[in-house]
């Protein structure tokens, strides 16, 4: 029984150690190649320029990035756009994400119709670091 | 052109076997070399030859460190249990011969349900998702249900909240670069945790039969059904996001398929063959690679053409017979070299060769959730009740992310 309470003690220890741990990591860049159908679900920092940017009429605006290797599609949805366009840390402009900008975009692996996707959820989870 | 497809088809053999035997590594490791040897392929067919060969041997022989140390990855982490169950029964090698069974019937299982169902994947796929998280649901309530005794219920529940916890934490932040996540995670539940185990309790492995006429102890049927269940679990995996190998694999036993150590070994070792011959298909039929290895493959060949997906299924084959001799090979020979190695010493060695790649690959942070990890599978050990409650670990963020939950919890927890 000793043992049991050791081993359950050593698991809670080693959870709040990671919490902690993941309350105050900052992820590392992923590479666009390595970003696979694996990741769907989990969350990802990446970056690259941006080749093509859509505007939809319900609001949504559609970038496809590329690094050196591959694309990857980044869906801006509507509430996206607005708590974006309202305010973000950088004070960066939806009119920025033009082709040819650098932008770094954190969010979770998604898929849609077959192709992998990097959704952000809050403003500050795209940045553009370099402006054309 | 038939010389030079051999030629690489063997080295791919050679590669596979060496990334096959070596724990914590897998094919998404393998991808960048790959590619850039195969700039000296002279074809692009070429090349994906050495790439699909690599692939399907890894697949074969990744078992071999599963069953015999106790060092799975994220696919073979089902294999662990029931492999280590019959390396003290003395029947390793029978663990081996069944993970290959599994391995050749599902792929030419899988090839014929790919054939025969191509136009349906999409479809099956819109209709499943909005109910997988029901599904999953009610396995992890049957999981727990089957326990019969009411404190082992309330055990196998602790074990998959803490598991499931644990798969939160690691798997919706930063804490580890998400595609070496997994590698603490299952050395540490099904790894570390059962070498801990043995190592006070075991002094020596038990000598292992590797008599080929001795008959497999479980019937003909059973393999049959863990095949049909493999295969098409396998191509479930491929186009159903977030779902895994090992999740599939805890699915099928609990949705009607084989409950048996033996024909849960062929199980898994089938879905992880279904699921890479489905990879590869599926570049040709929606024109998406679902794997590291089909994402090399695609770069190479770009837009594949019939005749490009008839020529890979024909390597795909003849690689398979190739390396489900040399698994069966080293299935001989492995537990040979390795009873000649005082069994604690050799655990020593192997907890410490684990504990060193986590930390190479995945630094101080892969160590604390090693460690996390490999208490929870201990913790479940000692309260006595099955070790694939530790699949919580994917179960239960799998669920998350087709309830739509993730962003809440994550927001909650405040971990991104």
């Amino acid at each position: 029984m000793k043992f049991v309470y050791a081993c359950a003690a050593a698991s809670l220890l080693g959870l709040a150690l990671v919490y902690v741990a993941a309350r105050s990591m900052q992820p590392a860049v992923t590479p666009i190649a390595e970003i696979t159908f694996d990741l769907v679900g989990r969350p990802v920092l990446t970056s690259g320029f941006i080749v093509k940017r859509t505007n939809n009429v319900d609001g949504h605006i559609f970038l496809t990035i590329e690094d050196s290797d591959a694309t990857l599609q980044v869906p801006l949805f509507a509430s996206f756009v607005n708590a974006f366009e309202a305010g973000n840390s950088q004070k960066a402009k939806l009119s920025e994400l033009r082709k040819g900008s650098l932008v770094e975009v954190q969010g979770t692996v998604g898929e849609y119709r077959g192709a992998l996707q990097v959704v952000p959820r809050k403003p500050d989870d795209l940045r553009i670091l370099y402006d054309r | 052109m038939l010389l030079e497809t051999f030629a690489f088809a063997a080295l791919g053999v050679a590669i596979g076997t060496f990334a096959g035997v070596m724990p914590g590594m897998h094919i998404n490791t393998l991808v960048p070399m790959l590619l850039s040897l195969s700039a000296f392929a002279g074809s692009p067919l070429n090349a994906a030859t050495l790439i699909v060969s690599v692939s399907i041997t890894e697949m074969f022989l990744n078992q071999i460190p599963a069953i015999f140390v106790g060092a799975p990855d994220a696919d073979t982490a089902m294999s662990v249990l029931p492999g280590h169950r019959l390396l003290s029964e003395g029947r390793g090698y029978e663990a081996v011969k069944l993970t290959v069974i599994g391995g050749l019937g599902s792929l030419m299982l899988s090839l014929v349900f790919i054939a025969a169902g191509a136009g349906t994947f999409s479809f099956l796929y819109e209709l499943s998702r909005p109910y997988m998280h029901f599904v999953i649901a009610a396995v992890v309530a049957f999981i727990i249900l089957s326990e019969k005794e009411p404190r082992k219920m309330a055990s196998a529940a602790l074990v998959l909240l803490l598991s499931g916890m644990l798969g939160v934490l690691v798997l919706n932040s930063s804490v580890l670069r998400q595609q070496d996540a997994l590698l603490p995670v299952f050395s540490g539940l099904f790894g570390l945790a059962g070498m801990i185990v043995s190592f006070n309790e075991s002094s020596s492995a038990p000598p292992q039969s590797d008599n080929d006429a001795e008959r497999l102890g479980i019937p003909r049927m059973d393999i049959a059904k863990s095949i049909v269940f493999a295969s098409f679990a396998g191509i479930l995996v491929g186009f159903l996001p977030a779902v895994g190998v090992s999740e599939a694999a805890v699915l099928t036993q609990y949705l009607g398929g084989p409950s048996t150590a033996r024909g849960f070994l062929v199980t898994t070792a089938g879905i992880n063959i279904a699921n890479d011959a489905f990879s590869l298909m599926s570049l040709y039929l929606v024109g998406n690679p679902r794997s590291g290895a089909s994402v090399a493959v695609q770069k190479i060949i770009g837009e594949l053409t019939l005749y490009d997906v008839v020529f890979l299924v024909g390597v795909m084959l003849a690689v398979a017979g190739l390396a489900a001799w040399m698994t069966l090979r080293l299935g001989r020979t492995v537990p040979k070299l390795l009873a000649r190695v005082h069994y604690k010493t050799l655990t020593s060695a192997v907890m410490l060769f684990i504990t060193s790649i986590v930390f190479a690959i995945t630094g101080a942070s892969g160590l604390l959730v090693l460690f996390t990890s490999a208490s929870i599978g201990m913790l479940c050990n000692t309260l006595g009740v099955r070790r694939s409650h530790c699949m919580g670990v994917l179960l239960v963020q799998t669920m998350m992310f087709f309830a739509g939950l993730n962003p809440i919890i994550i927001s909650i927890l405040n971990i991104q």
